[in-house]
């Protein structure tokens, strides 16, 4: 059932065209997001702990990956297809010597599936630049881990979890550049990012939530992306043989 | 066309790859360069009232100041060799002791003093490393209650009850306290205090309330303020008995046997309720075992009662007096009547003094 429905995804993008090309996409990028709350969380439990901690990372530029199967047409929108994107970041504050260590970690991972057009700006070229658009639902997944480890003067190990979650939406402007090579196609693009996500509710149990000075925190994926994509194209009768 | 998908199955095969194995990892380090604790620290510990041994033998109360010398205190105990009597976290405090929940004997007090090891490090701060300073001292303790004593003895000498008692010479002992209770004289569960000796080798006493009867002895020892009362002892010697040793017309001799405990008595009375309630007969000698009555009345049969008052009596004692014993004479003849204990007159040769034996078993209960 799963497979049809996706048969018919690709189907109903690519059908109603002409002179088209599937093109199927794998891209990595690098996303810094601005991730306030959590900044702010991280920094809670730091001071929380009562120890020394530092914080060593806290939501910094990370790869993102993304898959998409889009069609290529000409006209306006010269591409339109379907992605999804694996983010994820996180923070650390730590502490460690002769007799162990502390770890306060934060890991969030943020999925989007959405739709994406293009439109070349200058054609006719093996190198072409443009802008796009995205939207996408936007799902994110947070886990903090308090892992302490002692091994002086006994070993001693404590670890908890928690895990929350979010929903919500997110959609992306840039520009790219990209150049022609037979069935090949080499992309980058830069662009920003703008995320708009629910509150952070433990995994579970939805009666409750992450709230820091009687605020609720949420996921803030707003932020620059830049990514290096390879598209391998095919020709439409391809598909529809 | 197999070249395409056999490229397209490696890039989603590789997606997926990459998806699954690019979650953030932290891996910040923010390792700290501390030496492990120093374990050749000392802290000061003083007990006070100072002292090299302990002999405890009362509840006390014990003090103790301990330096540190900045290392942080995560808990202090004090314990009686593996028991403890004290918790805390001050630096300088106050415990009691009370001996009197332990047994007897030697025993090692020991202060516990668990402090952190002054590293900051990890450890360090979640107080999962720590050092932990022992001082002991010696000490001697006594039990809850003193050692009963029991009565060894009791026996009448020169005329007077006398007893004796086991000695206990226990550290904190502070006083012996002789009772006596007259089962016939006295109202139940109100015993008299013979005497009193604060000194652990006085072991003997007096009564000079004796005389006969059944009475109960016991030795409470008192030390380190609490009390043990021995078992007790009980005696009965009967009391002396008013006898007729003969008797002619208006006459009669009357005779009791002499306590053993003779030398208590202040007075014997000898009384009638014929014709009227009074004393016929009165002597302050302690050796007097006779006596004279003339002048009875013809026809009468009086009840005399013989009635034995002692040096020392104990309050509640009814009447004063001591013991009694009482008989009735058939008189025949209509005369007067006088008496006197010192009056001669010619007595058979076996109304003199009898000798007394005095024995009787001693019942410790």
């Amino acid at each position: 059932m799963r497979n049809k429905l996706i048969l018919a995804i690709i189907l109903s993008v690519t059908l109603p065209v002409n002179a088209q090309y599937l093109s199927i996409g794998l891209r990595a990028g690098l996303g810094v997001y601005s991730m306030e709350d959590l900044e702010s969380f991280q920094e809670f439990r730091r001071k929380e702990s009562g120890l020394p901690l530092q914080t060593t990372e806290s939501y910094p530029i990370t790869p993102n990956f993304r898959f998409e199967i889009a069609n290529n047409v000409t006209g306006l929108i010269n591409k339109y297809g379907l992605f999804y994107t694996f983010n994820s970041t996180g923070a650390r504050s730590t502490i460690s010597d002769y007799s162990g260590r502390l770890d306060l970690d934060a890991v969030i991972i943020g999925n989007q599936a959405g739709i994406t057009i293009d439109h070349v700006l200058k054609k006719r070229t093996l190198l072409e630049h443009g802008i796009y658009a995205e939207a996408a639902y936007l799902w994110t997944r947070l886990k903090t881990t308090d892992y302490l480890h002692l091994i002086f003067p006994e070993e001693y190990e404590e670890a908890e979890s928690y895990r929350f979650k979010s929903n919500g939406i997110s959609s992306e402007f840039g520009l790219f550049l990209q150049y022609n090579l037979g069935n090949l196609r080499a992309r980058m693009n830069l662009g920003y990012q703008f995320g708009l996500s629910g509150k952070l509710y433990l995994l579970n149990d939805k009666r409750y939530w992450l709230v820091l000075n009687n605020k609720s925190l949420k996921p803030k994926w707003d932020g620059i992306r830049l990514g290096l994509q390879l598209d391998f194209m095919f020709n439409g009768s391809l598909i529809l043989q | 066309m197999n070249r395409s998908f056999t490229f397209l199955k490696f890039i989603i095969a590789a997606g997926f790859l990459l998806f699954t194995s690019c979650e953030y990892k932290p891996d910040g380090e923010n390792f700290k360069d501390i030496t492990k604790p120093d374990e050749s620290k000392v802290i000061q510990v003083q007990l006070l009232p100072y002292d090299t041994t302990y002999v405890i033998w009362s509840p006390v109360m014990l003090s103790y100041i301990i330096n540190t010398f900045g290392l942080s205190i995560y808990n202090i105990r004090v314990l009686i060799d593996d028991l403890t009597i004290y918790e805390g976290i001050k630096s300088e405090d106050s415990f009691y002791f009370n001996p009197g929940s332990f047994e007897e004997g030697q025993k090692t007090l020991s202060l516990a003093v668990t402090t952190g090891t002054g590293t900051g490090s990890l450890s360090d701060l979640l107080q999962y490393e720590g050092m932990i300073f022992i001082k002991r001292w010696q000490i001697l303790t006594y039990g809850c209650c003193p050692d009963q004593v029991k009565i060894t003895r009791i026996l009448a000498e020169d005329g007077i009850l006398k007893m004796e008692w086991e000695i206990n010479d226990q550290p904190g002992f502070q006083k012996y306290r002789i009772y006596v209770h007259y089962t016939e004289l006295d109202q139940p569960d109100y015993p008299h205090i013979v005497a009193e000796f604060t000194d652990p080798l006085h072991n003997w006493c007096y009564d000079s309330a004796y005389i006969g009867g059944v009475a109960k002895y016991w030795v409470e020892v008192v030390a380190r303020n609490q009390y043990a009362g021995g078992p007790i002892t009980e005696i009965n010697y009967p009391f002396p008995k008013l006898e007729v040793l003969w008797q002619a017309g208006d006459s009669a001799l009357l005779y009791w046997d002499r306590t053993p405990f003779y030398n208590v008595v202040s007075r014997y009375e000898i009384s009638t309720s014929i014709p009227y309630s009074h004393t016929v007969f009165s002597s302050s000698d302690k050796n007097d075992t006779t006596c004279i009555l003339r002048g009875l009345i013809n026809g009468t049969s009086p009840e005399l009662t013989l009635s034995i008052r002692t040096e020392k009596s104990y309050p509640g004692f009814f009447g004063y007096a001591n013991t009694t014993s009482s008989l009735t004479l058939n008189i025949e003849k209509k005369t007067s009547y006088i008496s006197s204990s010192e009056e001669k007159w010619d007595f058979p040769t076996f109304i003199g003094k009898r000798k007394l034996d005095f024995s009787f078993n001693v019942i410790n209960h």
